[in-house]
C-alpha cells in the first residue's frame, strides 16, 4: 500500500511539474530580418521636371472669383534674396526653370502679399519649385488684417507636424512639389495681408517661391 | 640646405587640410554603404569573396582591417564614417609623399609642383575622401610606375618586385587597371619608337637590353601573379576568386560599351570637367592649374626643350601614357566621375615638368631671378584660387547636386531621416530596439544599411507584399509613394538623392511621445 501510495505521489508531482514546464514553455518571438540586396552606383539625375498627380481638390467659388494677388506687392523674411526677385512670386510666371523663382535663405522664412484692402479669400495656390521631387518643410499659410500679424490671424494651412517653426502643430500632410503647385481651399476667410512660412525642404536649407495666386474677391 | 622635404612637408600640411577635417559631415553615398557593409561581414565574420557583380576587387576591405584594429572596432555597429574614410585620406596623403621616387627623373622641382597640384586638385581632394577604390588605385598606379621606372634605370631586383606588387595590387584594387596597363605598354612601345629615331636618347643607355632586366621582368610578373591570386583568393580560401576576376571582364567589357549601364556619358564628359563645369547657376568647376600645366608640359617634351635632370625617356613615356588614358576613358561610354583621376594623375606629373620646364628656360639670359620669381609667382599666384575651389568642393559643396564630382549622391537631408529616427528612438521604451522596415529598391535602400548598422531589428524588403503582417513595425521607411494608415503613422519625407524621396512612416503612439518633448 505504501508503495502504491509513493508511486501515486511521485506521479501526481511530475503531473504537476510537467504542466508548469509546458505552462512556462513561452519564448520571445524571433523575427527574422531580411538583409539589404547590393546594387551597384545609381543612375545619376540632373534635372527631370516632374509630372505626378498630386490630389486637386474641388473648390466652388461665387462667380467673379480671381487671381487678386496678381502684381501686388510682396514682402519677406529675407530683405536680400539669394536668386531672383520677390516680384517673381506674383508676376504670373509658373515656369520651374532659372529665373522664375526666387530663393530665401536657409531656416524658417516667409513671404507676404500685401492684397490692397481686406479681401474674401476662397483658396491659394502656390508654387515652390517643381523642377526637382522635393517637400518643403514647415509650409504655413496665414491671412490676417495688419502686416505684423496682431490683428484677425487665421490659419489656412499649416503641415508643420513637429512644430519646428514654433507656430503650432499643424495637422495638414507634407507635400511633394510638382507643375500642379498646391491648391488649397481658404473657406472663405477674410484678411488683407496672406503670409506663407517655410523651413527649406527636402532638397536644400533655401526656400524657394515660384509663384502664389490668391483668389478671391 | 635640402629644401626639398621641407616645401614636401608644407605641401602635405595643405593637403591634410582639405582632407582629414569633416570626415564624417558628408553623407555616405550609395557606394560608400555599400563597401562598408562588405566590410563588416569581413570585420565581423572574417570572411570575404569576391563577387564581380557590382564591386571591385578586395584591397579595399582588407586594407581597412587595420584601421578597424587601431580604433578597436570589432563590429559593423562600432565603426563610423571616418574609420572608413581615413583610408582614402592615408593614401591620397602617400600619393603626394611617394612623388619623389621619380626624382631621379623628372627632377626635384618638377616633383615639389606635381606634389602641389596634387594636394590642390579639387577632384584628388574630393575623391581623397571618398570610401571607394579610386585613391588607392591611383597610388598603386603611380607606384607600378615609378618603381618600374628605378628598375630599368638601376637594375634592382627589390624594385622589380615592388612594380609587380603594384600591378598585383591594382587589379586586385579595380578592374580598370586594365585599362592603365594597356595605355602603359602603348606609352612604351611610342616612346621607344621615337627613341629609336632620336639617337641622343636611345633607350640602350638604360638597361632595358640587359640581361637582369629580362630576370627582374620575370620577378615582376611573378609578384604581380602572386599579389592578384592571394588577395582574389581571399588568402587561399577561395580559389575560385581569381579565375571569376578574370570572367568578369565579359560583363565589364559590355558595360564599358554602353551595355546594361546607367552610366553612359558623352565623349567630352571628362574634358569639362578638366576645363568648365557648370550646372543651374552653380560655381564654375575645372582643373584648368592642372591640365593647363599639364599641356604646357606637353609641349615641352614634343619640342625637347627640358631641364637637364628631365629624362626624356621618362617624361616621353608619362605624355604618352597621360594621352593614351585620356582618350581611352573618353571613348569607353561607361564614365562615372571618379574615373577622371586615373589620367588627371598623369596630367599633374605632366603639369610639374611644365613649371620646371619654364622656370628652365627663364633661368637664361638677363634678369634671370625676376623672371624665375615671376614664373614661380605666377604659378603660386594661379594655385590660391584652385586651392579655395577644392575648400568648396570637400566642404560647402560635398554633396551638392552642382558639384561635378559629386554623383548620384546621398542629400544632405538624408542625415535629418537618420537624426530623427534616433530623436524616435531616444522615446521609445528600449535603447535601440525599434522595429524598422525598410520597403524600397536595393536602388533606393543605401546608405540605409549604414546608418541603421546600430539597430539590430531592421529588416529590409524590396515590395509591400513580402513584409509579415506581425508584428506591426515601429517605423517603416518606404520610397515615396508607399502610404500607410494615417491613423496608425505619421508619414515625413525626407531626400535619398536630388531625385529621389524616401518617406518615413512613425507610429502613431511613438510620435506622440516624441511631441511631447517638442511642447
Amino acid at each position: 500500500m505504501k508503495t502504491q501510495i509513493k508511486i501515486a505521489s511521485v506521479a501526481v508531482l511530475a503531473a504537476i511539474f510537467a504542466g508548469a514546464a509546458v505552462a512556462e514553455e513561452t519564448k520571445k518571438l524571433e523575427i527574422e530580418y531580411p538583409k539589404p540586396l547590393f546594387a551597384g552606383t545609381p543612375k545619376q539625375i540632373r534635372t527631370d521636371n516632374l509630372e505626378r498627380a498630386p490630389v486637386e481638390p474641388e473648390i466652388m467659388v461665387p462667380a467673379g472669383t480671381e487671381n487678386i494677388a496678381a502684381g501686388k506687392t510682396v514682402t519677406s523674411s529675407d530683405d536680400f534674396p539669394v536668386i531672383g526677385e520677390l516680384e517673381y512670386v506674383t508676376d504670373g510666371d509658373k515656369d520651374g526653370a532659372d529665373g522664375s523663382y526666387v530663393e530665401l535663405g536657409p531656416d524658417v522664412q516667409w513671404i507676404q502679399i500685401d492684397l490692397g484692402d481686406k479681401k474674401t479669400i476662397y483658396a491659394v495656390a502656390l508654387w515652390h519649385y517643381h523642377a526637382q521631387a522635393r517637400a518643403y518643410r514647415d509650409v504655413i499659410i496665414q491671412v490676417a488684417d495688419d502686416a505684423d500679424f496682431i490683428e484677425n490671424v487665421q490659419t489656412v494651412f499649416n503641415n508643420d507636424h513637429d512644430n519646428s517653426a514654433g507656430l503650432g502643430v499643424g495637422k495638414d500632410k507634407e507635400y511633394i512639389e510638382t507643375n500642379k503647385g498646391k491648391l488649397i481651399d481658404a473657406k472663405a476667410i477674410t484678411g488683407r495681408y496672406v503670409r506663407l512660412y517655410s523651413n527649406g525642404s527636402t532638397g536644400s536649407d533655401m526656400n524657394h517661391y515660384i509663384e502664389v495666386e490668391v483668389f478671391g474677391k | 640646405m635640402k629644401w626639398m622635404p621641407i616645401v614636401l612637408l608644407a605641401i602635405i600640411a595643405i593637403a591634410l587640410g582639405l582632407r582629414l577635417p569633416k570626415l564624417a559631415d558628408r553623407p555616405m553615398h550609395h557606394d560608400e554603404a555599400n563597401q562598408a557593409y562588405r566590410f563588416g561581414i569581413l570585420l565581423e565574420e572574417g570572411k570575404y569573396e569576391y563577387d564581380a557583380d557590382d564591386h571591385h576587387g578586395p584591397t579595399l576591405y582588407y586594407l581597412t582591417l587595420p584601421i578597424a584594429w587601431i580604433t578597436g572596432a570589432e563590429t559593423f555597429a562600432e565603426t563610423n564614417e571616418t574609420s572608413y574614410r581615413i583610408l582614402p585620406v592615408i593614401f591620397g596623403l602617400l600619393l603626394i609623399a611617394g612623388t619623389p621616387l621619380i626624382k631621379n627623373g623628372i627632377g626635384k622641382t618638377a616633383v615639389v609642383f606635381a606634389a602641389l597640384f596634387t594636394a590642390v586638385s579639387p577632384a584628388m581632394a574630393y575623391y581623397s575622401r571618398f570610401y571607394i577604390q579610386e585613391i588607392s588605385l591611383v597610388f598603386f598606379t603611380f607606384m607600378m610606375i615609378a618603381s618600374g621606372w628605378k628598375t630599368w634605370l638601376t637594375g634592382k631586383t627589390k624594385w622589380a618586385i615592388l612594380c609587380g606588387i603594384s600591378a598585383g595590387l591594382m587589379f586586385a584594387t579595380k578592374e580598370t587597371s586594365i585599362i592603365a596597363y594597356a595605355a602603359m605598354f602603348g606609352s612604351l612601345i611610342f616612346t621607344a619608337l621615337l627613341c629609336r629615331r632620336d639617337k641622343s636618347t636611345a633607350l640602350s643607355d638604360g638597361a632595358i637590353i640587359r640581361a637582369s632586366n629580362l630576370r627582374n621582368s620575370l620577378f615582376a610578373l611573378s609578384a604581380a601573379g602572386l599579389t592578384a591570386f592571394v588577395l582574389f583568393s581571399s588568402f587561399f580560401t577561395n580559389l575560385n576568386g581569381p579565375l571569376e576576376s578574370i570572367l568578369a571582364f565579359k560583363g565589364y567589357i559590355a558595360r564599358g560599351t554602353g551595355v546594361n549601364t546607367d552610366h553612359v556619358h558623352p565623349w567630352y564628359f571628362y574634358l569639362q570637367m578638366l576645363t568648365r563645369y557648370q550646372f543651374e547657376g552653380g560655381p564654375v568647376w575645372s582643373e584648368r592649374l592642372v591640365f593647363g600645366f599639364g599641356l604646357l608640359g606637353s609641349i615641352f617634351i614634343l619640342l625637347k626643350k627640358l631641364p637637364s635632370n628631365i629624362d626624356l625617356r621618362l617624361a616621353r613615356f608619362l605624355l604618352f601614357y597621360t594621352l593614351l588614358l585620356t582618350l581611352a576613358y573618353s571613348v569607353i561610354s561607361y564614365k562615372t566621375p571618379w574615373c577622371i583621376l586615373s589620367f588627371l594623375h598623369g596630367w599633374i606629373l605632366l603639369g610639374g615638368i611644365g613649371v620646371a620646364s619654364a622656370l628652365n628656360l627663364v633661368k637664361r639670359g638677363i634678369a634671370s631671378t625676376l623672371k624665375t620669381a615671376l614664373v614661380v609667382g605666377t604659378v603660386i599666384g594661379l594655385s590660391i584660387p584652385t586651392i579655395r575651389l577644392a575648400h568648396r568642393t570637400v566642404f560647402r559643396y560635398a554633396a551638392d547636386y552642382r558639384n561635378p564630382y559629386v554623383y548620384a549622391h546621398t542629400a544632405p537631408d538624408f542625415k535629418n531621416l537618420v537624426k530623427r529616427i534616433s530623436e524616435i528612438d531616444a522615446v521609445s521604451p528600449g535603447e535601440k530596439e525599434l522595429y524598422i522596415q525598410v520597403i524600397a529598391d536595393p536602388d533606393s535602400t543605401w546608405p540605409l544599411p549604414f546608418y541603421l548598422r546600430e539597430y539590430p531589428r531592421v529588416g529590409f524588403w524590396t515590395t509591400a507584399d513580402a513584409v509579415p503582417e506581425q508584428p506591426e513595425p515601429d517605423i517603416i521607411i518606404s520610397s515615396a509613394d508607399f502610404e500607410t494608415d494615417p491613423e496608425k503613422y505619421l508619414s515625413e519625407y525626407y531626400a535619398l538623392r536630388a531625385d529621389t524621396l524616401l518617406s518615413i512612416h512613425i507610429s502613431r503612439p511613438l510620435w506622440d511621445a516624441f511631441i511631447e518633448t517638442r511642447k
